[in-house]
């Protein structure tokens, strides 16, 4: 149980997936003024990682072994797939499509690595991590997300009106933005 | 329809196709990858063993006696030595110290490598490099390369002991006997503990002379230990700055010695003391006079003990010195029956003159602090009393030499 | 249009910074994994985007976003193998060099220059795509070093003494990451101004 809290609270936290370890943080960084809201974008973020790494978890504990150097593109169809159904589900639902967010979803390195991760990496060392394991992972990954892209886009628009050196405006300005956020992370180590 | 089935069908192609390349690249590619992992893994182990070439990794579950430190050990397949892996903290760091470290077939550090240290004070490279040629006696470690990382280093050479007794308790690798004197030098910090700092000896070395074959002066002032010749063996000889002895033998046992022996003992610190300077008491108490007194089997960080006379009364002043934050010299004065009638210390945050507003010390009334201890005994002494906020090193340091002071003065004054 | 032209930008090299800040940040810490990544992500870029714009005519407009992520998962499968058996050297330069190599897969940037590659003719997609990817590969290397010599007083492996007493660990942490790309890429904004989308003249 210890671990599971300390799993999840680096995973929220000190090992954030978009701040510490960089995974998805071309949507974070994007985020301003964008159409799809941020905790929406969280939560749908969220439930594609938890849906795409029960799926790769199935398979990648019974049915990988002889090829498992074509765990890459596994991983990449489920989440494609699962994107699409999480789409589906905004569209039919909660009558709100994703629109860009769509995009935002399938090509974020977050989602696909969670996956990975549960996996050790996707490289040739398997690792065995039990289903309530990886889906907790992928949960706390997905709220340290959500969490991460809230907290950004409230300070961005924040910043939007202030006066910056023109070379700094745009991508400098957020990339700054979001390294402070990442050192206040960093303090919180478990 | 025939769009989604055309659609369908283009994505599959599209999978086939790159999983049919993959899965040949893969056939020819993996062996190769595989080859270099165990080459890079390799590459990291012959670092620490030069010349050793292909290694094995031991199950540690069929040896035995494998202390906490130890993660793994690697067997050099032409018996050219061990490679061994250990994972240690100090008790400030934020992540373990993870090292290897290889003992060639004669039993001495063929090299140490460290592979993983998250530390804001690195221990300078001088310190693991000096280690290297050293047998599993570590007669020579120096601990002085380490200033300032004292406990990082110690709990790496630590790390190094218990990588040598998990090889000897396997009998992988022959034991270096330890010879007697190093025995006996590594006896004294726990029989004389004001040779110590921080579990460390903390001493100059002196020139020797007749029968002494080392002799050691505590840098905090307390006195001396020596290892004589006793005949055929080697004996621990402790000396404080009363000029009283101890003796203890290689067993760690106390034994007597000739008196001839005991006399060149003294001479020499005689020769080599330094005089505790008693000024202190007569701030601390109108009318002092101050005469040193019996020091008989008074072996911590006491310093002196003395009979102070003030105002027709009869008090003992006790100085301990030892190391809180700081070098540190605490003074009480004692009265009959054991309880405190003054007390003061020197170090930088009693110091009047050279303490200012030190952070978060400005809170400290030095007046009020002194003054709490007056009247307490050995019995009555309460921690809080003792206690310095935030200043952690310099209160467990005002504890210990409070407790070397009642005890001395157990000792002296006969279970006063 | 906000003072900090906090709306996306169509063109420039913020954009590319942008999409490709996965890798920038992640593998650039130190100079050999900084070149590692922008290569790798150069040519799973060029793969992908020749692959579409042969493949220009089977792909409709519903799938094209699952045909491009598939092809660029291939490519990188594909290339990761071939680093990790003929450039060892290359391939152990990083701790994570996998798991970042694997993320290259869904990188934006790559799907960016995919998607241009539906709409433009062949020649365009290739100069396109190697432009990019060049650009982003100078970026990344600069940010790379820098973050090597400061953070560990090495440049490719190489020590530099002078540098040994005035490391800043904290320039190879994620804060640093993203300082020193905020600076790179304010230089390139200096060197190569965005055109943004809706912007007054002069704004």
């Amino acid at each position: 149980m210890k671990e599971m809290l300390a799993l999840i609270m680096a995973s929220v936290l000190a090992s954030n997936f978009a701040l510490t370890r960089f995974l998805g943080v071309e949507t974070v960084l994007g985020q301003c003024k964008s159409t799809v809201k941020p905790l929406f974008l969280g939560l749908a973020v969220t439930a594609t990682m938890v849906l795409s790494s029960i799926l790769s978890w199935v398979v990648a504990e019974w049915a990988l072994c002889p090829c498992s150097v074509l765990i890459l593109p596994i991983f990449v169809i489920f989440v494609l797939g699962m994107t699409a159904l999480v789409e589906l589900f905004c569209r039919k639902v909660l009558k709100n499509t994703l629109g860009s967010g769509f995009a935002m979803i399938a090509l974020n390195s977050a989602v696909l690595g969670v996956s990975l991760l549960n996996a050790g990496s996707g490289a040739k060392n398997y690792v065995h991590e039990s289903f309530f394991t990886t889906v907790v992972a992928a949960l706390a990954a997905g709220l340290g997300y959500a969490l991460v892209l809230s907290v950004y886009t409230a300070i961005r628009n924040r910043m939007d009106d202030c006066s910056a050196p023109r070379a700094m405006r745009g991508l400098p300005l957020s990339l700054l933005t979001a390294g402070f956020i990442s050192l206040a992370l960093s303090c919180l180590s478990f | 329809m025939a769009k989604i089935l055309k659609n369908t069908a283009v994505l599959l192609a599209i999978v086939l196709v790159f999983s049919a390349a993959i899965l040949g690249l893969n056939h020819v590619a993996s062996p190769i990858i595989d080859q270099n992992e165990a080459a890079r893994a390799t590459g990291a182990l012959a670092v620490v063993l030069p010349g050793g070439t292909t290694f094995e990794a031991l199950d540690l579950t069929t040896l035995s006696d494998i202390p906490a430190t130890v993660t793994a050990i690697h067997k050099e397949s032409a018996d050219k030595g061990y490679v061994v892996e250990l994972s240690t903290t100090s008790q400030y760091s934020a992540g373990p110290l993870t090292f290897l470290m290889g003992v060639d077939a004669s039993g001495n550090i063929a090299g140490i490598s460290i592979t993983n240290y998250q530390e804001s004070l690195k221990m300078k490279d001088e310190f693991p490099a000096h280690l290297v040629g050293q047998n599993s006696t570590l007669a020579n470690v120096d601990m002085t390369l380490a200033a300032g990382t004292t406990f990082t280093a110690t709990a790496f050479k630590n790390a190094v002991a218990d990588a040598f007794a998990a090889l000897s308790a396997n009998g992988l690798v022959a034991e270096a006997k330890k010879s007697d004197a190093q025995v006996l030098k590594e006896l004294a910090p726990s029989l004389f503990s004001g040779l110590a700092k921080n579990g460390n000896l903390d001493v100059t070395e002196l020139a020797v002379s007749g029968n002494i074959e080392l002799a050691l002066k505590a840098n905090s002032g307390v006195g001396f230990a020596y290892v004589m010749k006793n005949g055929e063996s080697s004996v621990l000889v402790l000396v404080n700055n009363g000029l009283a002895t101890k003796a203890y033998g290689v067993d760690g046992a106390e034994c007597t010695i000739p008196e001839a022996l005991v006399q060149e003992a003294v001479e020499f610190t005689k020769a080599n003391l330094t005089q505790v300077d008693t000024a202190k008491f007569s701030s601390m108490m109108e009318g002092a006079t101050v005469t040193a007194g019996n020091m008989d089997g008074v072996f911590s960080t006491v310093a002196g003990v003395y009979d102070i006379t003030a105002g027709g009364k009869n008090y003992t002043g006790i100085i301990s010195k030892l190391t809180g934050f700081d070098a540190m010299t605490v003074y009480y004065i004692l009265d009959e029956n054991g309880a405190i009638a003054a007390m003061d210390a020197d170090e930088f945050i009693f110091l009047e003159s050279d303490f200012v507003e030190y952070g978060g010390f400005a809170g400290l009334n030095r007046k009020t602090y002194k003054e709490g201890f007056v009247g307490m005994t050995e019995d009555t002494v309460a921690d809080e009393a003792i206690l310095i906020a935030k200043a952690t090193m310099t209160s467990n340091a005002m504890k210990t030499a409070t407790n070397d002071i009642f005890a001395a003065f157990k000792t002296v004054k006969g279970g006063a | 249009m906000s003072k900090n032209e906090c709306r996306q930008v169509k063109t420039g090299p913020a954009l590319l910074l942008l999409l490709g800040a996965c890798p920038a940040l992640a593998l650039s810490t130190t100079a050999l994994s900084a070149v590692t990544a922008g290569a790798f992500l150069l040519a799973v870029t060029l793969l992908t985007s020749v692959t579409m714009a042969l493949l220009k005519g089977l792909v409709a407009k519903e799938i094209k976003l699952a045909a491009s992520v598939l092809v660029a998962t291939g490519y990188t499968v594909l290339l990761r193998l071939a680093v990790g058996a003929w450039l060892p050297d290359f391939y152990y330069a990083h701790g994570d060099m996998v798991l970042y190599l694997n993320a290259i897969a869904v990188s934006p940037f790559v799907y960016r220059q995919a998607e241009h590659a539906t709409e433009n003719g062949f020649g365009k997609t290739v100069a396109e795509s190697l432009l990019a990817g060049v650009c982003f590969l100078v970026s990344i290397v600069v940010v790379g070093a820098v973050r090597e010599i400061l953070g560990a007083a090495t440049v490719f492996g190489k020590e530099l003494t002078f540098m040994k007493d005035y490391t800043i660990a904290l320039a190879q942490k994620p804060f640093g990451g993203f300082v020193v790309l905020a600076l790179v890429a304010a230089v390139a904004n200096i060197i190569r101004p965005n055109k943004c989308m809706d912007c007054k003249k002069g704004a």
